[in-house]
């Protein structure tokens, strides 16, 4: 009901009782009485007090807000920023720690194997899968697969793809159900089986266009014709992580790898925990069949050797781990930071308005109702935080999903949690409200230190934890690996199908025509490049001419192998320290780097003309050169390593090509292309520089240096916001007491130095704070730093630095403008 | 929050839910009804009677809505509504009740 309908209703009644007494239309108002009261009273009847109080209030609220327009928006930025930030990293760690994995009953599902000093993860020889499938009593299913790569060699759209084997029951042991199609039976996982293939979802909709017909098609790969048998879910990962692109039968030989006597595979195993069997039991049931396993092991290597049974869930966040937790950690600091950031300003706010209150109180208003529109203040400023907090988070995600490294594991798909919005949001509010309602109750003069203290102290730990990771991940990215980085390109060219004499001859050809190419300097193959390693041989295995074997030292721990072609030290310049680099055509000679070299030959690395047998079936070679030491483990210098010519024997179907430019690397890919192409048509090719690959090292802790640099500059600058209007405050409740010393000589430099050095003792305090946090801490992101002591001196130094500049920073212009006041006005106040 | 009266406010209420129980009328005739039956005994204030009418309204016990009269204007026409009645039936009974009190109170001095 409107305004204009009440007047007209009056307006009626006044003609019809003008009309029916024959009076005038002014005789009738008269009688009517106050018209105008009336319809208001009228108006009343159909507004309830609450939402017309409330409109009030909001319209109270918005004029205040507008009215200072600093503190608003410090309080809705302090907010944003809190709930944004944690908002976005919460969404990120919950998929990496606590989302479910897309297997039925997952947490029956674990990760089982052998550890041994000799690999990263976890394997189980192939042998010991088949003995271990027939003996475990613990598990619903045990089942294995093995990760590799493979090429589809289809004359149209060759491409070199992710492929991984899977045993016949593996789907079924996860609780994949196939998008399309079957898995693969009994049969198809024989060595002698028919060949048979699942594509992944991905694959069926961009080689296949999702065509339904896709079943029973065939798909040549590697040279072997398979029929297509289903199409995996959308949805399937595998639990290390690997994408995957071909699902293929394991298809082990069993009889061969019973035997084990010959080759034999190493597989990745997994099994379902029957229901209501622990992993503990399961740990003691296998146990025997472990045992049982370890008599095939090398008797020097038994005690190396143990068993491993994890939790599928646990073992995936292992990786991820420390990083997810330093990121909760940063997050959770900002979070209540910007907590005590909110109370603190309302706090100040609600002090300088109390005699507002006090007078507005004294002449009537109710203390509820006062409370009410303070509260309504409150939480109107906490939810335009709250929502501009929401966008923050959704763009800060975006961002860190672009910025982070690609092998952080379902960061891609990292989308808003609502559930995580909702907490940080009730948080937020909840600091809101409970500032809204101190405004009866004077704060305790400790309240306002405390909490710019507790900020200080958190921003400082921050700080610290930042720097000590920029600096480590400075050390990583300054670490000398070996190698001359830059102008190298690099290409892996697989070529598992052709016969030995074909590859041998495509390498030789595809040398000299790279060689021959303009702007090449050197080139090379080989079967791996550092920073990175391939193949392994146990370091007591190697033999050295006319020094005993000694099989009690145990393994040794392990020495890297690598295979290279003529050109390889040139192409990288690795040093050759003694001798010279292989020479085409010498199949018995050995080059060793300095560090295996030392260790093998007591120190000395005058070793040339030694004969040396790396491994028990190997043949002696000669030593013909010692080089310096390259990295094979990524970021860590990784095991000692010697070099092998490249020969027919040594080939195993792929090599890397490196090419050393003159000039950018980028620029000579297309001819590089081409001269492949010319020898094969056919084969996936995929370009990357050394840089590039050297960049991947350090990408996760760049990633998170950044957002954790990120945090510690949002927590400094919400913590210096603090610090200003902790100040002000305190400024404005002690005007009198300042006032009278200016009045009485106290020079302008003196109130600042007495302003300067109350903020500074918060800073001392929050230091000491910081230290404290810092000590909970520290132990705790020891695994994320690399090189870097906990403990730096000149790191300590330059964050205390930082901290007193800000703090003096947010404290001066406060502490200025009071210098600057005329005490007069203050001392006739009252 | 205003209060929801469990008793009619006063006999202003009485009289428009009487009044409106025996046929819909407009703010205008409702005074005129009763000035009229009550033989001029009981004037209507014209000021007041509006917001009673309104606060009927709101608590859902007669209903306006705007006609068009015999003489084509424009006037807001009110009809009881059951709940209306009901509370009519409650407000004369306990007004005869009142009325009776005070009768036997007077008779006795």
């Amino acid at each position: 009901m409107n305004d204009d309908e009440l007047r007209e209703e009056i307006e009626s009644h006044l003609r019809m009782r003008a009309e029916h007494n024959s009076i005038s239309p002014a005789e009738a108002r008269k009688r009517f009485g106050n018209s105008t009261q009336i319809q208001e009273e009228m108006r009343s009847m159909h507004i309830s007090v609450f939402a017309d109080q409330l409109r009030q209030d909001l319209g109270y609220a918005l004029r205040r807000m507008a009215r200072q327009p600093g503190f608003t928006f410090a309080v809705i930025a302090t907010i944003a920023l809190g709930v944004g930030a944690a908002s976005a990293v919460f969404s990120v760690v919950d998929r990496i720690l606590f989302r479910s994995l897309p297997f039925a009953s997952e947490e029956q599902l674990v990760w089982l194997g052998m550890t041994a000093p000799l690999a990263s993860d976890e394997f189980l020889l192939g042998g010991d899968y088949f003995d271990w499938r027939e003996q475990q009593t613990a598990f619903t299913h045990l089942t294995a697969s093995a990760g590799g790569s493979c090429d589809i060699t289809e004359t149209q759209r060759p491409e070199h793809v992710r492929c991984l084997r899977i045993a016949h029951d593996y789907l079924a042991a996860f609780g994949i159900q196939p998008h399309r199609g079957r898995s693969f039976t009994k049969d198809e996982d024989r060595h002698d089986g028919q060949k048979s293939v699942m594509i992944s979802h991905a694959l069926w909709r961009t080689r296949y266009n999702a065509a339904e017909d896709v079943l029973n098609k065939t798909l040549e790969i590697n040279g072997v014709q398979s029929r297509i048998v289903g199409v995996l879910p959308p949805d399937f990962e595998v639990p290390n992580l690997q994408q995957v692109d071909l699902a293929v039968p394991l298809a082990l030989n069993e009889t061969q790898q019973r035997s084990r006597k010959s080759f034999m595979m190493f597989v990745n195993g997994w099994a379902r925990l029957k229901p209501g069997v622990s992993i503990d039991q399961a740990r003691t049931l296998m146990q025997p069949v472990f045992e049982n396993s370890l008599q095939y092991v090398p008797k020097a290597f038994v005690k190396e050797v143990k068993l491993n049974i994890t939790s599928l869930r646990e073992r995936q966040a292992r990786d991820s781990r420390a990083t997810s937790l330093a990121l909760l950690g940063a997050v959770l600091c900002v979070l209540i930071i910007a907590c005590a950031n909110v109370m603190n300003l309302f706090l100040a706010r609600a002090t300088a308005s109390a005699r507002e209150f006090w007078i507005r109180e004294a002449i009537g208003a109710s203390r509820f109702r006062l409370t009410r529109q303070n509260l309504t203040e409150s939480m109107l400023l906490c939810f335009t935080g709250g929502i501009s907090g929401l966008v923050l988070a959704y763009w800060f995600l975006q961002t860190a999903i672009v910025i982070a490294p690609s092998d952080i594991p379902r960061m891609a798909d990292a989308s808003l949690d609502l559930r995580v919005v909702c907490f940080a949001l009730v948080l937020t509010i909840a600091a809101g409200f409970i500032s809204g309602l101190r405004i009866e109750v004077p704060a305790r003069s400790w309240t306002r230190p405390a909490l710019v203290t507790l900020q200080i102290a958190l921003a400082g730990a921050l700080l610290y934890a930042t720097a000590l990771l920029g600096e480590s991940l400075w050390k990583m990215q300054s670490v000398p690996l070996g190698v001359t980085t830059d102008r190298l390109l690099t290409t892996r060219i697989e070529l598992p199908s052709r016969k030995p004499d074909v590859r041998a001859a495509f390498w030789t050809q595809l040398q000299q025509r790279i060689a021959a190419l303009p702007g090449v300097e050197a080139q090379t193959l080989s079967d791996s490049l550092p920073p990175n390693g391939s193949g392994g041989m146990i370091f007591s295995r190697i033999s050295v001419d006319g020094k005993p074997e000694d099989l009690s030292a145990g393994t040794g721990g392990m020495a890297c192998v690598r295979t290279i072609a003529p050109g390889f030290f040139e192409a990288l310049r690795v040093p050759v320290l003694k001798g010279r680099s292989f020479e085409p055509m010498e199949p018995e000679s050995i080059i060793l780097s300095e560090r295996i070299a030392r260790r093998l030959f007591n120190g000395s690395i005058d070793v040339l003309g030694h004969k040396i047998r790396p491994g028990t079936g190997e043949t002696w070679r000669t030593v013909v050169g010692v080089v310096g030491n390259v990295h094979n483990k990524g970021i860590e210098s990784g095991d000692p390593e010697y070099y092998l010519p490249l020969s027919r024997e040594r080939d195993a179907g792929g090599l890397i090509l490196t090419v050393r430019t003159s000039g950018e690397p980028e620029r000579i890919i297309d001819l590089i292309r081409t001269e492949i192409h010319a020898l094969d048509p056919h084969l996936p090719l995929k370009f990357e520089t050394m840089q590039q690959i050297t960049g991947k090292l350090t990408a996760r802790p760049r990633f998170s240096a950044a957002i954790l640099a990120f945090f510690s500059l949002a927590g400094l600058f919400i913590g210096a916001t603090g610090v200003y209007a902790v100040v002000s405050f305190l400024i404005s409740q002690r005007s009198k007491e300042i006032a009278v010393r200016m009045a009485v000589g106290a020079s302008a430099s003196q109130i600042r130095r007495m302003i300067l050095s109350t903020s500074l003792q918060w800073a001392a305090a929050g230091m000491l704070g910081s230290a404290a946090v810092l000590s909970v801490v520290l132990p705790l992101i020891r695994n994320l730093l690399y090189r870097t002591a906990p403990t730096r001196p000149w790191l300590i130094v330059t964050v205390l630095v930082a901290i007193g500049v800000v703090v003096i920073a947010a404290s001066l212009p406060p502490a200025r403008r009071a210098a600057r006041s005329d005490p007069m006005p203050v001392l006739r106040q009252d | 929050m205003a209060r929801k009266p469990d008793h009619l406010q006063g006999s202003l209420d009485l009289l428009i839910l009487k009044t409106l129980e025996k046929q819909p009328n407009h703010g205008f005739g409702i005074t005129l009804h009763i000035e009229t039956v009550s033989e001029g005994l009981l004037s209507v204030e014209e000021g007041s009677l509006y917001p009673a009418l309104h606060r009927l309204e709101r608590d859902s016990l007669i209903s306006g809505e705007w006609t068009v009269t015999g003489n084509q204007r424009r006037a807001r026409i009110y009809r009881i509504t059951p709940a209306g009645r009901k509370r009519l039936a409650e407000a004369e009974e306990s007004w005869k009740n009142v009325h009776k009190g005070v009768a036997r109170i007077l008779r006795y001095t």
